[in-house]
């Protein structure tokens, strides 16, 4: 299949998907008065709903999806390992962990952008810790570990924000929270969240080339004129930027990155340049059509979108497993 | 034609000394052999010159010193063939030998009419013209060393540096790649390859640097180099070694009671 063809069948794939997501809701509003509402505004109360409810969660899907699309699809070719995913730097796990402090301390209660800024701080922490273990020197292997021990620790401070949680109601807060959801975000999370993934996008989508040098090793790539420095920082930097933002507004969804970069390298050859603007494509596509089925499943009860990605997310790849592991050696 | 001149090289990788104070000077005229056992410190001495292991001493390309050319640049002056034939991914074999010319492309063009000659003719000089549609993965061990070295030569740079081109290949590409590099050396190429087959070592070089424990034992051409003497201090056999109509023959046959 040519990568133009991809291109255009995903983004058409995006573009249906976020009309569903902006037509799918409880509110019940048909087609018509859900265009006015969006662009003409005249109906006041199909206005709301769809400029400042439904508007939001269709570009942060969208936006979010992308993020973690593409950020999975860069991790996997600077790693060169098909099972990493933008949550191996533990950047989801303490952007995590700065929401649950958000939560804990009740500044999020008293202030609601509190929980997205310190999110987004405990990203920040993240990338100065795996700067400072694994920068200057460039290894693959000490990113991973870095990483798995930044995960650990701020896993371990979530559990200790839920032993010692004041109040059942606090603690299951936290735990809802960490489900991942788009529910109820409004259009001052896309701008607070939107700038940092577009930013991070802008780092991660010119590392193509260098992630395709990176296929032979690290040496060769090196005699390439790869500077795996730079490739590494700004590897970090822009999952760092983009996933943290993610995170921050969304808590954690896993599985999307993981999956997305899988399905797509052999339709698209297995080049990892040619990975990156499909995997945002299609994790876009992926997120956006798991946020319009939580609302069509179980539209009374919440149904976390975190939970159905991982639901649907890990048999899936179980199955790609038992596709691929002939290829894989 | 660019000069490649190492003086008083010295590596040390986990505290132990691998290279010490090794002074060479490359430049074209013949396919140029690093031969040595195993452990001599051929690998490091190849990755030292290319700046991808920390090392002292001077290493100076064309006279500018290598911390002052930066990657891009030294990309352009040499290739290199990592003896580790890791591939990542299933990626076609065109796409493979199509990355050698990452270092010519800007940063959003693709290639060029320029970069797809220098593809098809290190795909012509490789043989593996019959293989381009193929997977990477469901290539043998040879025809895969064959397609890695065809993505060094794509590269098409003044020196090229590679580590034991001719492991796993068979005879005929085994000859076929030397008499390759040996017209790519005519043509003004530094070439320096390591080997351990010294019978091939011995036919396509036309100057070898045994290297044992770190240091160079001898530098020369295979007549003076391929001796009785250096056989027996170095890797501790006994050679056969004739000169015939077809060059040099030399052939290890027994190894030595272990020196006292």
């Amino acid at each position: 299949m040519s990568y133009r063809l991809v291109i255009v069948g995903l983004a058409l794939l995006v573009v249906m998907l976020f009309a569903a997501s902006l037509f799918t809701g409880p509110a019940g509003l048909d087609i018509a008065t859900s265009v006015e509402g969006l662009f003409l505004g005249g109906n006041e109360a199909a206005r709301l709903v769809m400029q400042e409810i439904r508007l939001p969660r269709a570009i942060l899907g969208a936006m979010i999806g992308a993020t973690l699309g593409l950020s999975g699809a860069v991790l996997q070719g600077y790693l060169r390992n098909p099972l990493a995913d933008p949550g191996v730097l533990g950047v989801s796990a303490s952007a995590s962990l700065g929401a649950v402090i958000a939560i804990y301390t009740g500044l999020s209660a008293a202030f609601a952008l509190a929980l997205p800024v310190l999110a987004m701080g405990g990203a920040v922490a993240a990338v100065l810790v795996i700067q400072f273990l694994a920068g200057g020197r460039a290894g693959t292997l000490t990113l991973i570990l870095a990483g798995v021990a930044i995960t650990s620790l701020a896993g371990a401070m979530t559990s200790l924000a839920l032993n010692l949680s004041p109040n059942p109601f606090a603690a299951m807060e936290i735990l809802f929270w960490m489900l991942g959801s788009l529910t109820d975000r409004s259009m001052v999370h896309v701008w607070l969240s939107a700038p940092f993934m577009v930013l991070g996008w802008m780092v991660l989508a010119p590392l193509g080339r260098a992630l395709d040098a990176l296929s032979l090793g690290a040496d060769a790539a090196q005699s390439m004129g790869v500077r795996l420095n730079r490739t590494q920082t700004l590897t970090v930097l822009g999952t760092a930027t983009s996933v943290g933002a993610a995170t921050a507004v969304a808590g954690a969804i896993g599985f999307v990155g993981l999956i997305v970069p899988h399905l797509l390298r052999p339709v698209v050859g297995s080049k990892p340049s040619r990975l990156l603007f499909p995997s945002a494509l299609a994790g876009a596509s992926l997120v956006l059509a798991a946020d319009v089925a939580v609302r069509l499943i179980a539209p009374e009860r919440d149904l976390k979108l975190g939970v159905l990605t991982a639901i649907v997310g890990a048999p899936f790849f179980l199955y790609l497993v038992i596709r691929y592991r002939r290829t894989l050696t | 034609m660019t000069r490649l001149s190492v003086q008083n090289l010295s590596v040390d990788l986990g505290g132990q000394p691998i290279l010490r104070d090794v002074s060479l000077d490359f430049e074209a005229g013949g396919v140029i052999g690093l031969i040595g056992p195993n452990g001599a410190g051929k690998s490091t001495f190849l990755k030292a010159v290319l700046g991808l292991v920390p090392s002292r001493g001077k290493i100076a390309y064309g006279g500018k010193l290598l911390p002052e050319i930066d990657r891009h640049a030294l990309a352009h002056l040499t290739s290199y063939l990592p003896q580790d034939r890791e591939i990542a991914w299933p990626l076609s074999v065109e796409n493979v030998v199509a990355l050698g010319r990452t270092p010519h492309l800007s940063a959003l063009a693709g290639l060029g009419s320029e970069d797809q000659a220098e593809i098809e003719r290190a795909i012509a000089l490789t043989d593996i013209a019959d293989l381009r549609n193929r997977t990477i993965s469901t290539l043998s061990g040879g025809e895969r060393a064959r397609v890695l070295m065809a993505r060094v030569l794509a590269q098409a740079t003044p020196i090229l540096i590679a580590d034991e081109p001719v492991a796993a290949l068979d005879p005929g590409h085994q000859i076929a790649l030397l008499e390759t590099l040996d017209a790519l050396s005519s043509a003004g190429r530094t070439i320096i390859v390591s080997l351990h087959e010294i019978s091939l070592a011995a036919r396509w070089c036309r100057r070898l640097v045994l290297l044992d424990k770190g240091s160079v034992v001898a530098d020369g051409t295979p007549e003076d180099v391929l001796t009785h003497d250096h056989f027996a201090k170095v890797y501790g056999v006994r050679i056969h070694r004739a000169v015939t109509e077809d060059g040099l023959l030399v052939q290890p046959v027994a190894r030595l009671p272990a020196e006292k």
